[in-house]
């Protein structure tokens, strides 16, 4: 049983509908301190409003907000101080220069903060934009406005930063550079990212949480999510020609689970997902070998992208 | 953070954004030519008009006029407080932090205010042309500007409210003028009634009613509470707007 303390963000039993749409059905939801926690869903599964609630933009029907254990709901101002908040679309003042910019975000934020100029540079530095601190944000290019909009997150000293789809737009360097600043600032922030890129979740984060129709369908740690899925294996067998016959006779073993067969460059690819712990390998092969030759038979392991779509099914 | 300081660090922002537009420029040119080619007008007039004192015949149609002119330029003046946050999406930066909707709603409606006042500066030199002819009635002069700041400060507060409602800065521009001329009618409906009670509570909701009081020089304590009651309600509104993103 963990302790409360363990936990910088805690959604619980969050509830919220809109006319005539549940957007969230009791959902909860706990990042742990240190952690960057994946966030992740189809379009309209309801990411954005649990986002939103807990930027505090919209309240809950029901249900609490704890943000470093402050409730969220009841002393935003103070929970306000430990959340840095990088919604969907990144909120620049486009004709402010980039130092301006984050001293104004320092100053609506956190004014009483010691140090400020130090840490203005400091976090600067950290998001790579020493070079373009003095110029205006408007003709940065898309790569440096995301750095602008995280390094936003960041200079009032927020311990938790929220990323609403932070590489959406971004071209593959600038997404390899996001990650590692992602993987940069996990050393001392807890970081909840939003992503449809489920690539980057299996390589920055620590947790995953799968929604989906307003409903926490999964959540915990990446690997025990990996592992609690890898009940089931995939293989995959290349063949010359298949036929009915082959896929009734793989069905009809009980421990396959089922079969796809799908035409790649005049060769055929079967998918097998087989269940339980067993080694069914040579008798997979043997099968397929009695129905005609085989090219190729390997062994997937289930990817992150696998248990979505399993999950979200 | 302070409230004041929380609404300064704003205030100087938004100050800084207005006074690097060329907008404020434009407006405030246009608004140099209309008043100094009307004071120029009236100047001239007031030969004609031997019997009437300075402050009748120049300075209380120019006060009149200018309190007119600010119902066109205050929309305008207003238009990209939220609307153009809101295009931006920079609003949910501002709700996100520490500031209340109070100190935002505040900072929106000084630096705004600021910006007219500096408008309204450079009409000081007619008080300083009527001097050298000799006028010396400066508790008019005064009360005129006391009023037109206060007048235009109530535009400002309506205009904030229409900026809030959408993320179009036309729309914006041209609802807050609607409200503010269907504010302004509110005298006519009262001269066309023959009820009096209700014609003088028409006339005592329009602006202009109050702004006559100021620059006849016959301010009562109603014109004042009238005033801020009028920013009050508008900056309500405004707050409600904001308030209903959440809802």
């Amino acid at each position: 049983m963990e302790s409360a303390s363990q936990f910088a963000l805690e959604l619980k039993n969050i509830t919220k509908s809109y006319p005539g749409v549940l957007a969230l059905d009791n959902i909860n939801l706990q990042v742990r301190r240190g952690s960057v926690h994946g966030f992740i869903g189809p379009n309209g599964a309801g990411k954005s409003t649990t986002m939103k609630i807990i930027a505090g933009l919209i309240p809950p029907n029901s249900g609490e907000v704890y943000i470093n254990g402050v409730d969220a709901l009841k002393r935003k101002s103070d929970a306000a101080s430990s959340i840095g908040i990088l919604p969907e679309t990144p909120p620049l003042y486009t004709n402010m220069k980039v130092r301006d910019y984050l001293r104004f975000c320092q100053d609506i934020n956190n004014q009483s903060m010691p140090a400020r100029e130090e840490i203005l540079d400091e976090k600067i530095e950290r998001c790579g934009l020493t070079s373009v601190q003095n110029r205006l944000i408007g003709p940065l290019s898309k790569g440096f406005k995301q750095r602008v909009a995280i390094a936003q997150t960041l200079v009032y000293g927020a311990e938790i930063i929220v990323l609403d789809e932070p590489t959406v737009g971004l071209d593959p360097n600038a997404i390899a550079e996001m990650r590692d600043l992602i993987l940069e600032l996990k050393k001392d922030h807890t970081i909840l990212l939003s992503t449809h890129q489920l690539y980057e979740v299996g390589r920055v984060c620590d947790e995953v949480t799968i929604i989906n129709n307003g409903k926490i369908l999964k959540t915990g740690n990446l690997t025990e999510v990996q592992s609690e899925f890898s009940a089931y294996k995939t293989f995959e067998a290349l063949v010359p020609k298949v036929g009915e016959a082959l896929k009734t006779n793989l069905l009809a073993k009980e421990y396959v689970q089922g079969c796809d067969i799908s035409e790649r460059a005049g060769e055929y690819l079967i998918k097998i997902r087989v269940s339980g712990g067993e080694d069914h390998r040579s008798q997979l092969t043997s099968l397929i070998v009695e129905h005609g030759n085989l090219f190729q038979f390997t062994e997937r392991t289930m990817e992150l992208e696998d248990i979505f779509k399993e999950v979200v099914r | 953070m302070s409230t004041f300081k929380g609404i300064w660090v704003l205030t100087k922002k938004e100050l800084k954004d207005s006074f690097l537009s060329p907008l404020v420029y434009i407006l405030s040119a246009l608004f140099c030519f209309l008043m100094g080619w009307l004071f120029f007008n009236y100047l001239i007039a007031s030969k004609e008009f031997t019997e009437q004192t300075l402050s009748q015949s120049v300075l209380l149609p120019i006060f009149g006029n200018m309190n007119f002119i600010f119902l066109f330029l205050a929309p305008l003046l207003t238009m990209r407080t939220f609307s153009e946050e809101r295009k931006l999406k920079t609003i949910e930066l501002l709700l996100t932090s520490r500031l209340s909707h109070f100190q935002i709603i505040m900072a929106k409606m000084i630096s705004t205010f600021l910006m007219a006042s500096f408008m309204i500066s450079l009409t000081f030199i007619f008080p300083i042309i009527l001097a050298m002819s000799g006028y010396e009635h400066w508790s008019i002069v005064a009360s005129s500007y006391a009023g037109i700041f206060l007048s235009v400060l109530c535009y400002i507060a309506v205009g904030c409210f229409a900026s809030s409602l959408t993320d179009n800065l036309v729309v914006s521009a041209l609802l807050g003028f609607t409200i503010l001329l269907g504010i302004m009618l509110f005298s006519l409906t009262g001269n066309a009634t023959q009820n009096i009670i209700l014609g003088q509570l028409f006339q005592y909701l329009a602006v202009p009613f109050h702004f006559d009081s100021f620059i006849k020089g016959g301010i009562r304590s109603y014109n004042i509470l009238y005033m801020f009651s009028f920013i009050g309600f508008f900056s309500y509104l405004t707050h409600l707007s904001l308030e209903s993103r959440k809802w």
